[in-house]
Order: structure tokens, then sequence, then C-alpha cells
């Protein structure tokens, strides 16, 4: 399977470190960065040196939300072709119709049970690991 | 009643304690503060800041496997966004558990 390169954007530093650990359950090869908050991410994204093949972000954070990094991102011709999948805690409706408006290339609510988040997650970064754009 | 408990953690960590040690020190350092926070902006009567603290504090009461908790704060958190505080009592008893079970830890 293809290694990935995935950045975490995610306020909640349990979440990221649940994230990682998981990650390193499935797959070690993955190689997985974080920020904390939008703001953050797209300074990782200016650095050259870092490449990803996806970007999986919270929706609820503070300095730039979900929908404000969203928004940069498909803003910019660097950044605008990688695929993102939003990881919230929230169904709500409005929320994911606004995601999908924006550009997103998948919504995932966080499943509350470890079995099915590390389920989830598994699929995701399989599917990801495997798709054509990658290649 | 549930009570706070680390079967997610262990579940998760699979044996790495030093990783268990990791999250519980996170749990121990930011719930004190996120508590504090959503305590001052509830009784400023910042609902939407406080909607936002609960949303927070949410990941917490998960992890600390409280499902019943979970549902309540979610719904508290949706009724503070709409002025609905009915569900700010059974909320503050959760909090009081996680506090108490940090603080033995």
């Amino acid at each position: 399977m293809k290694s990935i390169s995935l950045l975490l954007v995610d306020d909640d530093e349990i979440e990221r470190m649940k994230f990682k650990k998981v990650c390193e359950k499935i797959n070690t090869q993955h190689k997985i960065s974080d920020a904390e908050n939008g703001e953050k991410a797209l300074e990782l994204l200016e650095n050259p040196e870092n490449i990803y093949n996806i970007i999986i972000s919270d929706l609820n954070m503070p300095k730039m939300n979900g929908f404000e990094f969203l928004k940069k991102l498909k803003s910019d011709i660097r950044f605008k072709f990688i695929p993102v999948i939003i990881m919230s805690t929230s169904s709500n409706i409005d929320d994911l119709k606004k995601c999908y408006e924006i550009g997103i290339a998948g919504y995932l609510i966080k499943p509350l049970q470890y079995q099915e988040y590390a389920k989830n997650i598994s699929f995701l970064l399989d599917y990801w690991a495997k798709n054509e754009v990658l290649s | 009643m549930e009570e706070p408990n680390l079967n997610y953690i262990k579940e998760l960590s699979d044996g790495d304690l030093s990783f268990e040690e990791s999250i519980i020190n996170v749990l121990k350092k930011e719930f004190p503060e996120e508590l504090l926070l959503f305590t001052k902006n509830y009784a400023d009567k910042n609902f939407l800041e406080a909607a936002i603290n609960v949303h927070k504090i949410k990941h917490k009461i998960s992890i600390l496997g409280l499902k019943k908790g979970l549902e309540l704060a979610s719904s508290f958190e949706n009724g503070l966004k709409k002025g609905d505080l009915k569900l700010y009592a059974g909320f503050i008893k959760i909090l009081n558990k996680i506090h108490v079970y940090l603080g033995n830890k």
C-alpha cells in the first residue's frame, strides 16, 4: 500500500493524539503532521518542503475555523486540489452543506466508540492511499 | 449512574503506558482551564461562548467514557446556542464527576 502524507487540523490536543495513535496502529508508513488551527495549517502548507496528499480538518477551532480554512485553501491555486475531509462532531446538515459547497472530498462525523473510530480512520487512510489521484 | 473511566484510553493506548499518561496529563491540565472558562462565560451570560466551551469539554467527556454525559452535553451545547439553560444542572454534575476523578489520578 502506498504511504500518504496527511495533515490533521484540530484544536483539541487529545483528538490529535488519538488520531496519530490510531494511524500508528494502522500503518506506521503514513506520515502524519498536525496543526492546532487553520492558521498554523496554512503556515505548514506555505512551506514548499511540506507536500500533503490529504488534509483532515475539524470545523470548530479558534483563530481560523474549519470553514475559513477551507475557503482559504480552495481559493489558492497551490492548495485547491488537495482533498479535504472534514472530521467533526457536528452532524448539523447546514454545516455539511456549507462544507460541500466550498469543496470537500468527504465528511466524517467523529464516532464515539473507539472501535468505530479506528475502523473509519483505517477505511479513510486505505481509500486515499489507493486513490489514483495520489499516484 | 455512569462514572468516568479509562476504558477508551486503554483501548486506544493498547498497553502503551506512556501514551496513557500523556493523555491523562493533558486532561488534568486542560480540564480545569476549560471548566473555569465555561463557568465565567455562563455567569456572564455569554451563552454562545459557553456553548463553545461545552463543545471542547465534550471531547473530554467522551474520552472518559461518559456516553450519557456526552449526549447531555451535546443537547446542552445546542440549547445554549438558543439560550435554553435547562440542562445546566445536569451538565454541572458531569463536570463535578470529572473534576473529582481527575483529582484522584
